[in-house]
């Protein structure tokens, strides 16, 4: 029977390297796949999310048993790549001011034929091509919530925001993402064969 | 198209529409659970082969960093203590030497101002004050107050130092916990 993770922090804690090494392949996935979202950048979110670890593990004995730790992990992945962010003062701009400023937003191109895998595969890059021109919080939220499938309440604790606030972000990051895919046709009759011209993306 | 490949296409391509109709419409309920099932199939970003191997070796060599550090910072503190100790002793010695030779001399010219006073009418208030400036002089001498402010000092060091070493033990606690 697998152990848990409090179980493998008090195994870590006794010195047991093997029980750092489990958790850091239970979490790897998930620390990777949130920090790409975050910064873009895959081999950047590498080193961010081993930079989490690490933090992490130097931490490890002011972990509060009582709460999860998957939780209080995000927040130090959270912590990591926010400051990362600031660092590089990562300038995000939403729809609006892209518009404004006079940057298109050009549809993606999707490939039409046969290979319905392909096909899925498009809209697949699609979705990230938009999830990527969304406020880092925004992506962080939509990540957390929609992939990760954790509650309103824990996305809060993770971000230090209120559960309000994370509701707002999760709204105006559906409407965004709608905004950007919708011009595409990607929500127009596709499934029924009809296929819809698009732009080729520069 | 086969079956499969129809039923994984309409999935998609149903979840997308089905999310897009509903936020133009206004259906926020609809909206939400086909954008959930459009989002819960992306694919994720997922780590490469060496990843878990190499926070493994990162953690290990910081955990290594972090003890030495520690060990040196507890020599260290040791060392000042032991070197307090030292230097109280010493101190001290050497005031509670003058503070007895002192004393001795208070004593015996105490005795000799009171017997020659004794027939001359004593005011006790006099006398107090007398006696209290003799104490406070023959205490407060400047080898005595140079030792007592440098054993404060070293004392003051040896805390911070301890505290420093006992604050990295503790993890920082206050600055990642929920």
């Amino acid at each position: 029977m697998a152990l848990t993770d409090v179980e493998l922090v008090e195994q870590a804690l006794a010195g047991a390297q093997s029980a750092y090494t489990e958790l850091a392949r239970r979490y790897a996935g998930p620390a990777v796949n949130l920090a790409a979202r975050m910064v873009r950048d895959r081999a950047l979110a590498e080193d961010l999310a081993q930079d989490a670890f690490v933090r992490a593990f130097a931490r490890l004995a002011s972990f509060d048993r009582q709460h999860k730790f998957s939780s209080w992990f995000f927040r130090v992945l959270h912590n990591v790549a926010v400051d990362h962010l600031r660092r590089k003062r990562v300038k995000t701009s939403s729809l609006d001011e892209m518009e404004s400023a006079g940057t298109p937003l050009t549809p993606v191109a999707r490939e039409l034929g046969p290979d319905m895998r392909a096909e899925q595969a498009a809209l697949g890059l699609a979705l990230e091509d938009a999830l990527a021109r969304l406020r880092p919080e925004y992506r962080e939220v939509v990540v957390l919530r929609y992939q990760q499938d954790l509650p309103v309440q824990e996305i809060a604790e993770i971000m230090d925001i209120p559960p309000g606030t994370v509701k707002t972000y999760l709204f105006r990051a559906r409407k965004e993402l709608s905004a950007i895919l919708g011009p595409q046709g990607w929500g127009e009759s596709s499934a029924s064969g009809v296929e819809t011209p698009s732009e080729t993306n520069p | 198209m086969d079956q499969r490949q129809h039923q994984a296409r309409s999935g998609a391509f149903h979840d997308a529409r089905e999310w897009m109709d509903a936020e133009q419409e206004g259906r926020e309920d609809l909206a939400e659970l086909a954008f959930t099932r459009l989002m819960s199939a992306l694919p994720p970003v997922e780590p490469s082969e060496a990843f878990v191997a190499a926070v493994a070796h990162r953690a290990m060599h910081a955990h290594a960093r972090t003890r030495r550090a520690q060990r040196l910072a507890r020599m260290a503190a040791v060392m000042l203590v032991a070197g307090v100790s030292v230097a109280a002793i010493v101190a001290l010695g050497s005031a509670a030497a003058a503070a007895l030779s002192g004393a001795a001399s208070l004593l015996s010219d105490g005795v000799v101002w009171l017997v020659r006073t004794a027939g001359g009418g004593i005011k006790w208030w006099s006398l107090a004050a007398r006696v209290g400036g003799a104490v406070g002089a023959s205490i407060l001498t400047p080898t005595t107050v140079t030792a007592i402010v440098t054993i404060e000092l070293l004392g003051i060091s040896a805390i911070y130092a301890l505290q420093r070493v006992l604050r990295h033990e503790g993890l920082d606690s206050q600055q990642v916990h929920i």
